[in-house]
């Protein structure tokens, strides 16, 4: 899985390493100290945050020895404390010094003087350049050609916090942090079995980032899992900087407006998609993991839906289909009625509005064309600046357009509600890469509405439904469960059922262990004496 | 064409019902009143249920026979390479002018109720680049589709028949048979030829995972189909009666303008519109497929968008070009279409069965 050079390596790989790791010839460590601290400060050249630290181990004569790290990549008290002390004062004294300080020597360090979790070795000298870019501490002794590699595991990071994109007012707190360890490990803490499996990829030939492809073994399919693995492993670039170069690279469609993988903060969401039988993509520095395959309806699911009773979770479920709806076809469907179809205004609102609209200077479809685009203005300021000013900027963008314009007569005050209403109802749209999509195809509908009337819209939707009904995310259509219809499955989409109602897991990807659970599990009332 | 796809016999149902529900749908009423006048909302049910069934069940029995192969490739075993040419490449033109014609039906519909200024060309291409995406993502996209609409359409109909009820006027459908058999005879060819087309759906995409489910589910559909047909036909008549039926273009459009509920549920006539235009586009598609698949099926070609490129411009020429208005697209969809299809749907195929049958000609198990 590494992608150090390797004489398999591809050419385009070799041409990009190259560059990179100097010493090609010397593959291997030599016996001698002072040589393969040489091979080393020639490849750490001009690296200041790489540490040397020499010093004589506490033997029967002396043996020279260096320990190098990366400052801050590692904690320093382990260095200090289960490396270097234990190394210059705490030999035992019964160790014979002999010239066999090969074998015995290491194995003396690793049971008796290194004391973390793991230790491994290495002769490779690219290999041990690797060890020490990822957070471990290696150890180079006189006399040995091996290095010996004190694995730091965790680094210092962000701690895990709210998720901030994805907030719920019941359930978990916790979201991921840009470390793929602790990530790992809020997602194990939740499934506690050794069937949640984690497997560690090196993508990106210059940036050599850890990706973890994750599932759950009996539940997976395992044809999904090996699809996901030869995609990561097909990635031939040279840098990855976060989840999303993934997202772009293993997608199954070049070119569409729709995500194809969901991302989330959330372990929670995480560990609910793996017991599906979904495979999650951790990447390495970005809290955004990656689940597949994807589906549309799930970009209207939240994750708080399935902590609140189930009644009300139904009703938001539906009130965001609405809201979907409204966000594609809104505008566009009132530009339409008002250019095309005047019958379907009611008589007095006709009456009313048309009176209002006789000293407007604009055709009601440059109205809300412009007023959409508007909006996306202060949207995008509002996002770009820090929040503070953030909060002046809508503050001064609402006002200006949704009163001065009005009052200057430069627009009418009904496509500001349109345009209202649009914006509000697409910040209920759970996913925000969903909602982007959403945001574009709206203007290309206000155009064919304004142009065609409610022919070019639903000439428009056709043609958004023939492009959504060919998308595949990994194999499994984008719009199922809806089509094609698994009637099963519509138990979690517009609606959903209570958690004793779902014995099944979705059919298309967790069909390998349909049975989720031992059905009949409602509530029931207890059985009531009979009476005497 | 190389790799089999497969639509499962509940997709199957989906197409059945939308490539006869879109066209009869703004149609039928007239075309059957003209022929049986009140006693128009009878026909469904007798001769064209018959024909649809007939030309299901010989093309359902030829694909059996055949399997995964469509009516081009197993006409060639049956006759011979020469003649099952000649067969294929007429069941192209059927399609193709089928095509034409539907985009035409459309095409008018929108400029005599909707967009009147609009340019004729301007509808035909938007209809026919939408059957044209469609088609070269072949029939899963479009089968998936049609489960997404139907249900929509459907359920506004329904909604429209419901509202017209307190119109009704029960006494216009009487005196029943009032004219003897024949006119509901007379006024059943195009009905019938109508629903033969589910016949097509099977002779050209043979995917039939288990065809003893696709029996009884599909004529179930018929059945359903031919009921709804009465349904409306009948609301249709009862609330205009059959003289004022005859005379509207579109009598169910006409209907829906007429409906209204409590006054705040008026002229609903636009949302018709919107849910019948996503039956004719997928219609548009399913009718484009269909003739792609052919032209591809009979000259063995490779690139499936290439050949979709000239087809499209054969539609839009076509549809341009041959028609100079409705009537005209009437007098030929009832004096050549309706005889010409129902000879496709069920003659020619059951020759071929025959034949099949008679010189035990078999596809390869």
């Amino acid at each position: 899985m590494f992608r150090a050079p390797k004489p398999t390596a591809s050419k385009q790989q070799k041409n990009v390493t190259k560059a990179l790791e100097q010493p090609q010839e010397t593959h291997r460590l030599s016996a001698n100290l002072a040589h393969n601290l040489e091979d080393l400060r020639q490849v750490f050249d001009l690296c200041a945050d790489i540490k040397f630290r020499e010093f004589q181990v506490n033997a029967e004569p002396p043996i020279s020895a260096c320990v190098v790290h990366v400052a801050n990549l590692v904690d320093e008290s382990l260095v200090n404390d289960n490396v270097l002390r234990n190394l210059m004062l705490g030999l035992p004294s019964s160790f014979p010094a002999s010239n066999n300080v090969q074998r015995n020597f290491h194995q003396v360090l690793n049971e008796r003087l290194l004391s973390v979790t793991e230790t491994q070795t290495t002769s490779d000298l690219i290999e041990t350049v690797n060890f020490i870019l990822n957070g471990n501490i290696a150890l180079i002794i006189q006399g040995s050609d091996t290095a010996v590699i004190a694995m730091a595991g965790e680094s210092k990071g962000r701690a895990v916090g709210e998720p901030e994109t994805e907030p719920a007012i019941r359930g978990p707190r916790d979201g991921f942090v840009e470390d793929l360890g602790t990530n790992l490990s809020l997602v194990r803490r939740r499934i506690k079995s050794s069937r949640l499996k984690a497997e560690i990829l090196q993508v990106g030939a210059v940036t050599k980032t850890k990706v973890a492809v994750s599932y759950v073994k009996g539940i997976v399919d395992d044809k999904l899992v090996e699809e996901v693995r030869s995609r990561l492993q097909k990635i031939n670039v040279d840098a990855i900087l976060g989840s999303s170069y993934i997202q772009e690279m293993i997608s199954d469609e070049k070119f569409s407006l729709f995500p194809l993988i969901q991302y989330t903060e959330r372990p929670d969401k995480v560990a609910g998609s793996l017991m599906e039988g979904r495979v999650a993509i951790f990447v390495d520095n970005d809290p955004m993991t990656l689940l597949a395959p994807t589906t549309f309806v799930m970009m209207l699911q939240a994750s708080e839906d399935y902590y609140n009773e189930f009644f009300f979770a139904s009703f938001i479920r539906v009130i965001r289909y609405i809201a979907l709806n409204l966000t594609i076809w809104l505008p566009g469907v009132v530009v339409a009625i008002w250019s095309f179809h005047q019958e379907l205004i009611p008589d007095r609102l006709l009456a009313v509005i048309s009176v209002a609209r006789q000293n407007l200077p604009f055709p009601i479809f440059v109205e809300v064309l412009g007023l959409e685009l508007v909006f996306e203005l202060l949207r995008e300021a509002g996002v770009r600046l820090p929040k503070t000013v953030g909060q002046a900027v809508s503050i001064v963008g609402g006002l200006v357009i949704g009163e001065a314009a009005v009052n200057a007569g430069l627009v009418g005050p009904e496509p500001v509600v349109v345009v209202a209403m649009t914006a509000i109802a697409s910040f209920a749209i759970p996913n925000y890469s969903a909602g982007t999509a959403l945001r574009l195809l709206r203007f290309v509908l206000i155009i064919l509405g304004g142009t065609l009337g409610f022919v070019g819209i639903v000439w428009g939707l056709m043609l958004i439904l023939f492009h959504l009904c060919d998308l595949r995310s990994f194999g499994v259509p984008y719009l199922s469960p809806i089509a094609p219809v698994s009637p099963g499955d519509l138990k979690d989409t517009m609606v959903r059922f209570p958690w004793w109602a779902m014995d099944q897991r979705p059919r298309l990807f967790g069909a390998k262990e349909p049975s989720r659970q031992d059905p009949d599990q409602g509530p029931q009332k207890p059985q009531k004496e009979d009476k005497k | 064409m190389s790799e089999q796809e497969v639509i499962s016999d509940r997709q199957y149902v989906y197409l059945f019902f939308i490539i006869v529900v879109a066209t009869i749908v703004l149609f039928v009423p007239q075309v059957l009143t003209k022929e049986a006048g009140r006693s128009a909302w009878l026909v469904p049910l007798l001769i064209p249920l018959i024909a649809g069934l007939g030309s299901f069940a010989i093309a359902l029995k030829l694909s059996q026979r055949f399997p995964g192969m469509a009516l081009p490739q197993y006409s060639e075993v049956i006759l011979g390479k020469m003649l099952g040419k000649a067969i294929g490449i007429a069941y192209l033109f059927y399609l193709v002018s089928g095509t034409v014609v539907i985009i035409r039906e459309y095409t008018d519909f929108i400029n005599i109720t909707m967009l009147p200024n609009t340019p004729r060309l301007a509808l035909i291409l938007m209809a026919v680049v939408l059957g044209s995406y469609a088609a070269t993502k072949r029939i899963e996209v479009i089968a998936r589709a049609a489960q997404f609409v139907l249900p929509l359409f459907l359920g506004f109909s329904v909604f429209i028949l419901l509202l017209s009820i307190p119109d009704m006027h029960p006494d216009n459908l009487l005196p029943l048979f009032d004219g003897g058999f024949s006119p509901i005879v007379r006024g059943s060819i195009v009905p019938a030829y109508w629903f033969g087309e589910i016949g097509f759906v099977v002779l050209f995409l043979p995917v039939v995972n288990k065809p003893r489910q696709l029996w009884s589910k599909a004529s179930f559909t018929m059945v359903l189909v031919a009921l709804f047909i009465v349904w409306e036909t009948a609301s249709t008549i009862m609330v205009f009666g059959a003289a004022v039926t005859k005379s509207r273009l579109f009598p169910f459009w006409s209907l829906s303008t007429y409906v209204e509920f409590q006054n705040y549920i008026q002229r609903v006539e636009s949302l018709l519109v919107i849910t019948w235009l996503e039956l004719i586009f997928l219609k548009i598609a399913l009718f484009s497929y269909m003739a792609l698949t052919v032209t591809v099926r009979i000259f063995e070609f490779k690139s499936l968008k290439r050949v979709q490129f000239f087809l499209a411009i054969i539609e839009i020429l076509g549809s341009l070009l041959f028609f100079t208005n409705i009537v005209d697209l009437e007098k030929w969809t009832i004096g050549f279409l309706a005889p010409f299809g129902l000879t496709l749907e069920i003659v020619i195929p059951s020759l071929l069965f025959l034949v099949a049958l008679l010189c035990k000609k078999a596809g390869p198990v």
